[in-house]
This record gives C-alpha cells, sequence and structure tokens, in this order.
C-alpha cells in the first residue's frame, strides 16, 4: 500500500511538471510564432508604406508643370494630421492607400490601419529649422530630420496581430507596423558639361558636323568635372563622331556618352570616354519639368531717348532703377534700338533687394564699366541681331569682386540671372508704345570684343539668399539663360523637348523641330581670362557655344548646352561650383 | 509478482536509455536548429533595415542647406535595436561598403561607440565638407556586411566534433546590398 501511495504520487508529479513545462513551452513557442509573425508583418508593412509614400507623391508630381508644389494646387492634396486611408477618396494621396492595398495593407480589415500625411514645403506641419548647413532655414517632414523637402508625403501601415502562444502569458494582442516617407527633394546630378544634342542634331556654331556634341580644335583644351555626350553617333555615315577632338586639343574630366556614341581619338581624353549607356535621365535636359524663368511683371516703363542712358564717374556712376527700358526718338516714338551705355552706370534696385530690370531692343556696354546688383535682367529682342554687346574695354561686373588674383569667389548675394528672349517672351509685360515695332524685336548673339578686351565678372543665381524670388529658386545657379524658343528644337512649356505636337514618327533622339525662322540658337564667347561667370550657362537642346581666341578662362562655371565647341587655343576650365545645378526628384528620405 | 514487477521496472530504464537519448538529442537539435535559423533571419532582417536606413541618408544629405548626413553608430544603432538577442559583441565583421568608401568594424559594439569608426559619417561625406568626388548620390550603391557567432548546444551531440572544431560555434554572415534613394 506504500509503495502503491508513493508510485501514484510520483505519477501526479509527472503531470505537474509538464504542465509547468507546456507554460514554458508556450512561451518559447511564443517567442518563435508570434515575435516572428511580427517582424514578419512589419518587414511586409515596410515593403507596402515604401511603395505607397513613393506612389503618392509620384502622382502628385506628374501633375505639376513646374518645380513649385503647393497644397491645394494642381491637384496636389494634403493632409496636416495622418488621415486614415478608409476618409480618403480621389486624389494624389489615393494612390498611396490603393498600392498599399496591392502590398497587402488596407483600412478596409478591421486589423489594419493604413494612414496617409501630407504636405508641402511651407504649410504645417513641416518643419522649418536652421540645420547648421547654409544659414537658410530647412523644411522637412517632422519624423525626417534635416532633409530639405519641397513636398512629402508619410506613410504609416500597421496590423494588430491576435497572439497563438503569448496569449498564454497575457498579450492577448501585438501591433506590428511600418512607416515611410517619400518626398520631392534636390539631387545634385554629377556633371559640369552636358551637349544634349542627339545623333540627328546638326551643331549651329563650329565645325562640328550632324551628330557631333563635342568639338576641339586647335590646342584648345576642356578641364571640366563630368561631361556628359548626349550623342550616339560613331562616327559612321555622314554623320562626326560624338566627340571630335584634333590637333594638340584635350578633353579632360570624366566623360560619359550615351549608347554607342564614340570619339575620333580616344587618346586625346583624360581619362578615355566611357560609352554604352542606356538613354538614363542624365542625357536629358537637366532643366525639364522647371519650364523658363518667369518674366518679371508690374515694372515701370521708362522710355529712353535715342537708347541712350547716361553714364558718369566710374567711381561714383548713376543708378538706374528696376524697370522696362526702350528707346524712343525725339518724337517720343518707340524705335526698338538697342538700350546703349554712355559711360559707367549701375543697375539696382534697393540695396540687399532683388531688381528686375527689362531691356527692349538689346543691351549695349559701351566702353564702360556697368555693374549689375542682383536681379532679373530680360535681354528681350534686338533689330540688329546683338542682343548684349560688350566692346572694346567694356567691363560687365556685379557687386562681388575677383580675387586679387583674378579668380571667382562664391556670392553671398542672389545674383544675377540674364535671360536672352525677344519681345515675345511668354508672360513678358510689352510697354504699348513698343507694339509697332515689337514684330521686329528677334533674338540675337552675344558679341564680346576679341582679343582679352573685355571683362566679364557676373555671379548666377544663389538659392540661399534670401531676397531671391521663390519662382527662380529652381533656376539657381544658372547666370546666363537662353530662351527655349531660341533653338532648332522644339520644347515644350514645361522645359521638355518636344516630340510628339509634329504627327508620328517622331521620338526623343528625333524631336520636333522649331520652325521659327528667325532663330539665332549660337552663343560665341570670346574666351578671355577675364570671362568669369560663376554659375550656369543655359542654352536648350539644339542650340550651341562655341569659346574663340586664345586664353585661359578658369572659372567656377557648369554649362548646358546643345554642342561645344572650341577653337583657337584656348582652354577652358570649369571649376567646381560650391553651389551646382539641382534636380528636384522623389526619394524616400526615412 | 514482486519479481515480475521489479523485472519490468528495469525494462524501462532499458527503454528509455535506447528511445530517450536520441529523442533528447532530436529535441535539442530541433530547438538549436531553430535557434540558429531564428539568429540568421534576425541577423538578416536587421542588415537590412541598416541599409535601408542608410540608402534614404544618402549623399544628397549634404546638400545645403539639408543637414541629414549620418554615422557609422546611427546605422549600428538601428542595426542593434532590430536584432533583438544578439549582443553586438558578437556579431562580428561588420562592413558598410559604398562606392568610394568602406569603413569596417571587428564588432558591432565597435561601431556603436561614440568614437573611432562609429564617428565615420557615411555613406554621405561629413556635413560642411564637400561631396565625395563622385560621391553616393542617386544610383549609387551601399552595402552592408555582418557575421554573428552562433554558439550552439548541439555540436556536443556529433560524434564527428573533436577538439579542433571551434566547439559549437557557427558563424552566420548576413549581407544586403541597396541603391541610394536619396
Amino acid at each position: 500500500m506504500r509503495q502503491a501511495f508513493s508510485r501514484s504520487n510520483q505519477r501526479g508529479q509527472v503531470l505537474i511538471m509538464v504542465t509547468v513545462a507546456l507554460v514554458l513551452m508556450c512561451g518559447m513557442l511564443g517567442l518563435v510564432v508570434d515575435l516572428g509573425w511580427s517582424y514578419f508583418t512589419r518587414k511586409s508593412a515596410q515593403l507596402a508604406v515604401d511603395s505607397a509614400a513613393l506612389a503618392a507623391v509620384k502622382m502628385a508630381r506628374n501633375s505639376v508643370p513646374t518645380d513649385i508644389m503647393s497644397c491645394g494646387v494642381n491637384n496636389v492634396s494634403c493632409a496636416a494630421t495622418p488621415q486614415d486611408c478608409s476618409a480618403i477618396s480621389g486624389g494624389n494621396l489615393q494612390s498611396a492607400c490603393i498600392y498599399a492595398a496591392s502590398a497587402g495593407f488596407s483600412s478596409s480589415d478591421v486589423m489594419q490601419t493604413v494612414t496617409v500625411q501630407a504636405s508641402d514645403d511651407l504649410t504645417s506641419p513641416t518643419v522649418a529649422e536652421n540645420c547648421g548647413q547654409g544659414g537658410a532655414l530647412v523644411r522637412h517632414p517632422p519624423t525626417a530630420g534635416c532633409v530639405n523637402t519641397f513636398y512629402w508625403v508619410t506613410v504609416r501601415a500597421s496590423r494588430r496581430i491576435p497572439q497563438l502562444f503569448s496569449a498564454i502569458l497575457g498579450n492577448t494582442e501585438m501591433t506590428s507596423g511600418a512607416r515611410a516617407t517619400a518626398a520631392v527633394a534636390d539631387y545634385v546630378p554629377n556633371a559640369t558639361l552636358w551637349a544634349l544634342n542627339r545623333q540627328n542634331e546638326v551643331p549651329v556654331v563650329g565645325n562640328g558636323g550632324r551628330g557631333n556634341d563635342i568639338y576641339v580644335w586647335g590646342n584648345s583644351e576642356i578641364h571640366a568635372g563630368g561631361i556628359v555626350l548626349a550623342s550616339n553617333s560613331t562616327g559612321a555615315g555622314s554623320l562626326d563622331e560624338a566627340g571630335v577632338v584634333g590637333g594638340t586639343g584635350l578633353v579632360s574630366g570624366d566623360t560619359v556618352i550615351r549608347g554607342e556614341g564614340w570619339v575620333s581619338d580616344p587618346s586625346k581624353f583624360d581619362p578615355p570616354p566611357v560609352n554604352g549607356f542606356a538613354d538614363l535621365p542624365i542625357f536629358d535636359d537637366p532643366m525639364r519639368g522647371k519650364g523658363q524663368p518667369p518674366a518679371p511683371t508690374g515694372l515701370p516703363e521708362v522710355a529712353v531717348l535715342n537708347g541712350s542712358l547716361s553714364g558718369g564717374n566710374c567711381s561714383n556712376p548713376p543708378v538706374y532703377a528696376p524697370a522696362s527700358y526702350y528707346a524712343v526718338n525725339s518724337s517720343g516714338v518707340a524705335t526698338g534700338a538697342p538700350i546703349t551705355l554712355g559711360g559707367c552706370a549701375k543697375f539696382s534696385g534697393s540695396a540687399g533687394s532683388f531688381g528686375d530690370f527689362v531691356f527692349f531692343g538689346g543691351l549695349n556696354l559701351g566702353s564702360n564699366t556697368v555693374t549689375f546688383s542682383p536681379g532679373r535682367y530680360f535681354l528681350a529682342g534686338t533689330r540688329t541681331g546683338t542682343i548684349l554687346s560688350l566692346p572694346n574695354n567694356a567691363v560687365m561686373q556685379d557687386n562681388t569682386p575677383l580675387t586679387a588674383g583674378g579668380d571667382s569667389v562664391p556670392n553671398t548675394d542672389a545674383g544675377e540671372i540674364f535671360v536672352f528672349t525677344d519681345a515675345n517672351y511668354p508672360g513678358l509685360q510689352v510697354p504699348g508704345l513698343l507694339a509697332p515695332v515689337r514684330a521686329a524685336l528677334d533674338f540675337g548673339e552675344i558679341y564680346t570684343q576679341s582679343g582679352n578686351k573685355f571683362e566679364m565678372n557676373l555671379h548666377g543665381l544663389n538659392s540661399e539668399n534670401g531676397a531671391l524670388p521663390n519662382e527662380l529658386k529652381t533656376f539657381a545657379p544658372t547666370v546666363f539663360w537662353q530662351d527655349q524658343r531660341n533653338s532648332t528644337v522644339k520644347y515644350n512649356s514645361d522645359g521638355s523637348v518636344d516630340y510628339v505636337t509634329c504627327g508620328s514618327g517622331h521620338s526623343i533622339d528625333n524631336p520636333c523641330t522649331n520652325n521659327d525662322p528667325t532663330v539665332k540658337p549660337g552663343m560665341i564667347l570670346q574666351a578671355s581670362p577675364k570671362l568669369q561667370l560663376y554659375g550656369l550657362i543655359y542654352q536648350p537642346r539644339g542650340a550651341g557655344i562655341e569659346f574663340q581666341g586664345n586664353a585661359h578662362i578658369r572659372s567656377p562655371l557648369q554649362v548646358v548646352t546643345g554642342s561645344v565647341s572650341l577653337q583657337g587655343g584656348n582652354t577652358l576650365e570649369m571649376q567646381q561650383l560650391s553651389n551646382p545645378l539641382r534636380r528636384r526628384i522623389i526619394a524616400l528620405v526615412e | 509478482m514482486l519479481h515480475r514487477r521489479s523485472s519490468r521496472a528495469g525494462n524501462s530504464i532499458i527503454e528509455f536509455t535506447l528511445v530517450g537519448i536520441p529523442v533528447i538529442f532530436l529535441l535539442i537539435s530541433v530547438f538549436e536548429v531553430s535557434r540558429g535559423m531564428w539568429m540568421y533571419h534576425t541577423l538578416a532582417s536587421a542588415v537590412k533595415d541598416g541599409a535601408r536606413f542608410a540608402v534614404v541618408h544618402g549623399n544628397d544629405c549634404n546638400l545645403t542647406p539639408s543637414n541629414c548626413a549620418v554615422r557609422i553608430r546611427d546605422i549600428s544603432q538601428r542595426i542593434r535595436s532590430y536584432a533583438v538577442g544578439m549582443p553586438p559583441s558578437e556579431i562580428r565583421n561588420v562592413t558598410f561598403t559604398s562606392r568610394t568608401r568602406t569603413v569596417v568594424c571587428a564588432t558591432l559594439a565597435d561601431c556603436l561607440a561614440s568614437g573611432g569608426q562609429g564617428n565615420t559619417f557615411w555613406p554621405a561625406a561629413a556635413p560642411g565638407a564637400a561631396a565625395d568626388a563622385g560621391g553616393e548620390s542617386m544610383m549609387g550603391w551601399v552595402e552592408v556586411n555582418a557575421q554573428y557567432s552562433f554558439r550552439s548546444a548541439i555540436a556536443m551531440f556529433w560524434p564527428g566534433a573533436g577538439r579542433a572544431q571551434n566547439f559549437g560555434t557557427f558563424v552566420l554572415p548576413a549581407s544586403s546590398r541597396e541603391v541610394i534613394q536619396y
């Protein structure tokens, strides 16, 4: 009996031990099954919100023709607080919900929550703070610190998971989820020289043939940080190679060429060029999507007798205020003649401001020192064929002097943009008196005196200066802007190349041609060591730039153009800009 | 009766010896392999999360006025918080590779330190400094590698496991490569 009793006692012990062990084992199982499942949920939620946030931003971006995105404008939706997907219908924010749902997260499931939050750069809850770089305010989403964004969408997805094994330990439910923020932000393309012409375009300046992007002759040299050639010409048939370098010419800088495009003599490139690239975004106009710099509005109109603006003592020159300047004769009839300076002069708004100036008929500096304070300068059409003239000893400068050694320094002021166009620029206000001669005010070229007999020291737009109007910020650091209408290639109003409106059979390689007979798309600059442009020279695809003469230009410079030509033994040394051209991109920022 | 009873008792001891040892071996094996796979997947997820964190803080973070560049220790902290149950000192050979720069830490603990490797800015350059020449802006990539030394009790059952072998330690590798987003 005693033995039997003790035996049955032992049996009970096993039961207790197993029971206690079961609780522990369930805990272990709970760890593996429930926690494992929650990790899996978190990973799939991350995947869902990443795609959802990108989709919503891309949808908004597609509906906006320029770089400026504002809540409620052009179908750009915003939500100051996280909004549940069940409350969102239509608009770009619904794209986020659709993408999240297709990835397995939908608010219509009672166990799941998907919320969307969005804002532009100026509307709460976007945080504006100084992050210690550059002094300007950073406008960032509340959940992504110090990323300067212009529009953002944050998507949060979570799932409540009923617990299977860890419920025994008291947890009946667990929430697992993820968050992602996609935004429109700035990006710096890694290049200093873009030659955008493709194999079907003929350079408008220089000796290059059809398909040529860069033509360096004599003992000319280009030194650049990165060179992008969009022509895929190998030189076969009647085409020229994408790059032609002859004589003792040299191209130094990483050169990338689209497709099979090649150069006449790779040994004259340092390092040798690299081709074989697909049609990547880098081969398209980096200004696409921005439109063109908006023309100033509401300016006073100043009729200038015979187009002569009087000058004065160079140490204390007369100051001309922001206005539309145009020439009239003694009877007060507008002539469309160029505005010509009679001595040293200065164009400037009030101190520290950004001035708007329009010159109808072109601008001739004479043999004078003319100072251009920060501002937007429209040179709108000429009857002479020359829109900007720098004759012997002309000095065109701004408020940021060169170093004693003659080098450019970065500007802290808002900088200048010179827009070369005609009198029909979209949005340009033309004085009523000019109406009879408006049709005669065509595109023109830049004339600079050869033989190092001129000086130019200008600085492009500086987006970090508060005086720069918002509408011009995306054009920084442009200093010279050639109207996209002044090209052999037709552009859309959003700044992209048009290959649609001219019928079938056209593509980005073979775009619509611009049939305007008045175009003068070539820009010829005499190489002078005193040619100091700190910023970007922009020309549309189909236009071209040529540097002539024998001099060494060393300047922080970026060039976007159709084709480049260097002749006469000059050296173009393009130094790194501290604040180079930016493009707006869509990216995950958190 | 008594005799037969005690004879049965002896049988069950023999039966238990024959069946129980393999069963316990099997049980511990299943447990240890599962724990190993758990560690392997946790490390893989943690490294992937770290790489994701890096690709949304790429070179464009240096673009004034933005200032969102991160240091190795920030990314390591991210990996650590994901890698539940793995001591940072056991996560070895942590390697952060981009097209232009590579940072290597002997253990994750070194990467988490406020000085040394942990203090390095990656994948972007330090704020205010010029962007890396040809730096890791969009379309660049980053790769994060790590190894976890998994100590398992399983090896004590392995007949072939001699002293020459690192007793019961397995190196679980993890690697994640992602394209820079921003």
